[in-house]
């Protein structure tokens, strides 16, 4: 079967001033459909800039990102950018401040032409009763909803254009740790009942293990080590990823547990 | 609006200031029931009452013609202010626009552009205002288009920065990610958080045209006579200082509390639209 | 029996806005003795920062803030002292640690000048070589390898992790009897904030530095706090020790906090209930941990 995305050794070189920096080094992977693939990884390790290239904002400097056997062209056209589909982290700066709920959710019908537009309004509605807003927080502004709310606005937006693939870039990081749990439950229903496949960007290992099918742990723009969920936490091959889950802060002693057999494996290996 | 009140009952200044606009404003816009002489705003002559200081029924005294100063200065009110409104109506838009082109679209649209800008910008104002209308004939069309010449930049610079540092705000990333058109992100995205900014450099501003222009005509390059003006009455009064003090004190008090006005009222505006300095 | 480092008794705060009066701290108290590490959690507008910046006594300036309660530093009321008073214990006798170590450096000044801006705050007339020499010691001490080097750098020529630690040592550098750590090491990476926790951990344990720990996640308090007390929507809601606290907690909204926390053990997406009536049950404390003077 034909993976929903693909990607073929992809590189990125930025050029700052006369330096060049290779953001992204040879990197290729697929991503099956329904699935939610985490990419993982500290800052500088490229896990951002392969977000932005999946999304078009900025072309590969070499390699091929294929949507559905196709290869993406630098400059998207307006079907892809509807197929591949974007929640960031920051629901305060992602929504304009400006501009109701409604219109923002709305201008995704409009560019693609979703739905006839007398009845665009109660599509609105209707999507924002799909992330569990009532329908008549359409015509409200962002500075009138919490931050879990927003985040909710944020993805229904990226579901308006019906799209297969949603890019999430840390979703949950900027909430408080209730309304982080509630919002990827949200998440898991829609990615059930919409048949959605995810791209999920985070540092949070906590949150990966419970969410993703499979994990790609990235570090200084390469792609270190990819597997499922379960291999990557049971038996880790890279010492690298075996740190990053050695530090994350834990509530309960079977957790800590885990944590240490994986640090002393990982002494051992050092030794 | 209860903000609002608060806002303004909190800050005295603020209120003088929208009470300083509401007189010249409604002055200006019911002069031909507020002045006591109408008529005496054009080409009148009243050789009996000439050069008379403040009294009954003259309260600012006359000119050297024997025309009402009061009058004069509620006319010249309304003149000026009709200036100020034409000006930045066409200034605006056109240094919003090239603004916002300039901050969202980047790389060489944006570098012609500021350039550009930048060229406008380099030469003194009062200057560049100076030579056009040297050129052009002295009329009040004229004067409209010398200031608005050396208007616009201003609003592009404004404009250019909040673009460029909006840009970079979420939702405009989140629009471009749906595929939205340019024209959209900068009209319907970008625009609106721009305008608070906007309008209160507007009414700032609408205070400095009327300066601007009332140095025009004092330096004899603006509205000519006999259509009252600010500026070119206390050119004409100051011949006859200190003696006939009224006819350059009025118009010049006139002069400084309309753009006090605007700057008090453009600083509460500012507070309370949540502009950032 | 010594005076606690810091005791706050019925501590409310409410700011006057636009619309009346808006209460944001509705009675707190809380103690930390000497040398003792204590976690204030809570989530985002819990009023755990602005209980911080009542002690440093930086909202007593504010104009729209009303206090009432008491806090109490090393035996001396805060309310009791002047405004200079006040302002010569920030950075000598109680110093604070921010969330972004990069931008609480101050970008226009070496390194070496912060420093000396620092320990001139304790001996106002310290020479610059004398200064550096201390810095010195003091980067060594928080596992800085080239302290010439990182004295010598501007804060933008250093990686956060590095400012962090530069953050600590200066904090410690006067020898502190309090630190207040507002969310250290949160726009950190997770493997540099666990090496930063683990380093100051050794240091205040050390130096005998009480120290409140303000956090949201309950994972990195339970790394480093002795004591815990969960504040939510400006009360304190449980207080124990960490031990007690991770392993039985008691109160609704702490048991819910815990819950909601995705465990790398894998236990699936956390289920929250919404009986949020219930998170403003009264106070539960843990045995053993009742506010000094205060019959448990």
């Amino acid at each position: 079967m034909t993976p929903i995305l693909s990607l073929q050794s992809v590189s990125k070189t930025f050029t700052v001033g006369a330096h060049e920096v290779r953001a992204v080094d040879d990197v290729s992977f697929d991503v099956a459909k329904g699935e939610c693939l985490a990419v993982v990884g500290e800052s500088g390790s490229g896990k951002s800039t392969i977000a932005n290239m999946i999304l078009g904002i900025y072309p590969p400097s070499e390699g091929t990102i294929s949507y559905r056997g196709t290869v993406l062209p630098s400059s998207r056209e307006l079907s892809h950018r509807r197929a591949i589909q974007l929640v960031q982290q920051n629901p305060l700066s992602s929504l304009n401040p400006k501009r109701t709920i409604g219109a923002s959710l709305r201008l995704a019908l409009d560019v693609h032409g979703i739905g006839e537009r007398s009845r665009r309004w109660e599509r609105v509605g209707k999507l924002l009763e799909e992330v569990g807003l009532p329908a008549d927080y359409r015509s409200r502004s962002p500075a009138t909803l919490s931050g879990g709310q927003r985040q909710r606005v944020a993805i229904a937006r990226a579901l308006a254009c019906e799209s297969e693939i949603v890019v999430l870039d840390e979703p949950t990081s900027a909430l408080d740790v209730l309304v982080q749990a509630r919002t990827l439950k949200l998440l898991n229903e829609l990615k059930e009942s919409r048949g959605l496949t995810y791209i999920f960007i985070t540092h949070d290992l906590s949150v990966v293990r419970n969410i993703a099918d499979r994990v790609a742990v990235f570090e200084n723009g390469k792609l270190v080590e990819l597997d499922t969920v379960e291999t990557i936490f049971s038996n880790p091959a890279d010492p690298y990823t075996r740190g990053l889950i050695g530090a994350v802060p834990v509530v309960t002693r079977e957790e800590e547990a885990l944590r240490t057999s994986l640090t002393e494996k990982e002494n051992n290996a050092n030794a | 609006m209860k903000r609002t009140l608060a806002i303004l009952a909190s800050n005295p200044l603020s209120a003088v200031g929208v009470l300083l606009i509401a007189l010249v404003v409604l002055s200006a816009v019911f002069a031909d029931f507020i002045a006591p002489f109408p008529e005496h705003r054009g080409a009148v002559v009243d050789f009996v009452n000439f050069n008379k200081p403040p009294q009954w029924p003259y309260i600012f005294g006359t000119d050297l013609v024997g025309r009402d100063m009061f009058s004069r200065i509620i006319y010249a009110y309304r003149i000026s202010l009709i200036l100020g409104v034409v000006v930045l109506a066409i200034a605006v838009p056109i240094g919003v626009t090239i603004g916002l082109v300039a901050g969202y679209v980047g790389g060489w649209t944006e570098y012609v552009l500021m350039r550009i800008t930048d060229v406008f910008l380099s030469i003194p104002p009062l200057v560049l205002a100076m030579s056009m209308m040297g050129l052009l004939e002295p009329t009040l069309t004229n004067g409209m288009i010398a200031v608005t010449a050396m208007w616009w930049p201003w609003y592009t610079r404004l404009v250019y920065n909040l673009a460029r540092s909006e840009k970079e705000e979420g939702y405009v990333l989140a629009a471009e990610v749906i595929g939205a058109s340019k024209l959209h992100v900068m009209f319907r995205e970008i625009l609106p958080n721009c305008v608070p900014s906007i309008l209160t450099k507007m009414t700032l501003d609408l205070g400095f045209v009327i300066l601007i222009a009332s140095s025009l005509s004092f330096l004899g390059l603006g509205v000519q006579p006999p259509t009252p003006d600010l500026g070119s009455m206390v050119a004409e009064g100051a011949k006859y200082l200190p003696d006939s003090w009224w006819l350059t004190v009025f118009p010049g008090l006139a002069i400084l509390i309309a753009v006090f006005g605007f700057n008090l009222l453009g600083d509460a505006l500012r507070e309370i639209l949540g502009v950032e300095q | 029996m010594t005076a606690p480092t810091l005791l706050i008794r019925d501590l409310r705060l409410s700011f006057k806005g636009y619309s009346g009066l808006v209460e944001v701290l509705h009675g707190i108290s809380l103690h930390i003795d000497k040398g003792e590490r204590v976690a204030l959690v809570g989530e985002s507008g819990s009023g755990k920062s602005v209980t911080a910046r009542i002690i440093l006594g930086l909202l007593q300036t504010m104009r729209t803030a009303r206090i009432s309660g008491t806090v109490n530093f090393e035996g001396r009321d805060l309310e009791a002292m002047s405004r200079a008073e006040r302002h010569r214990l920030r950075g000598t006798k109680m110093s604070m640690i921010f969330q972004d170590p990069t931008s609480s450096l101050n970008p226009v000044y070496r390194i070496s000048e912060q420093f000396h801006e620092v320990l001139k705050r304790m001996v106002p007339g310290i020479g610059r070589a004398e200064a550096d020499r201390k810095a010195a010691a003091m980067l060594a001490d928080v596992s800085i390898t080239e302290p010439e080097r990182v004295l010598a750098s501007y804060p933008f020529q250093l990686s956060g992790g590095m400012n962090q630690r530069v953050m600590i040592a200066m904090a410690l550098a006067n020898e502190p009897s309090l630190l207040i750590a507002d969310e250290p090491g949160t726009a950190l990476d997770v493997t540099v904030q666990a090496q930063t926790l683990k380093l100051m951990r050794e240091l205040v344990t050390r130096h005998n530095t009480a120290v409140l720990f303000i956090s949201h996640n309950l994972g990195v308090v339970r790394e480093f706090a002795d004591r815990i007390y969960v504040i939510y929507k400006g009360r304190i809601v449980e207080h124990g020790k960490a031990t007690q606290l991770f392993d039985n907690p008691r109160h609704p909204y702490t048991r819910a906090l815990m819950n909601a926390i995705p465990r790398i053990t894998g236990e699936g997406i956390p289920k929250i209930q919404d009986n949020s009536d219930e998170y403003l049950a009264p106070l539960v404390v843990h045995e053993g941990c009742g506010e000094p003077g205060e019959v448990a």
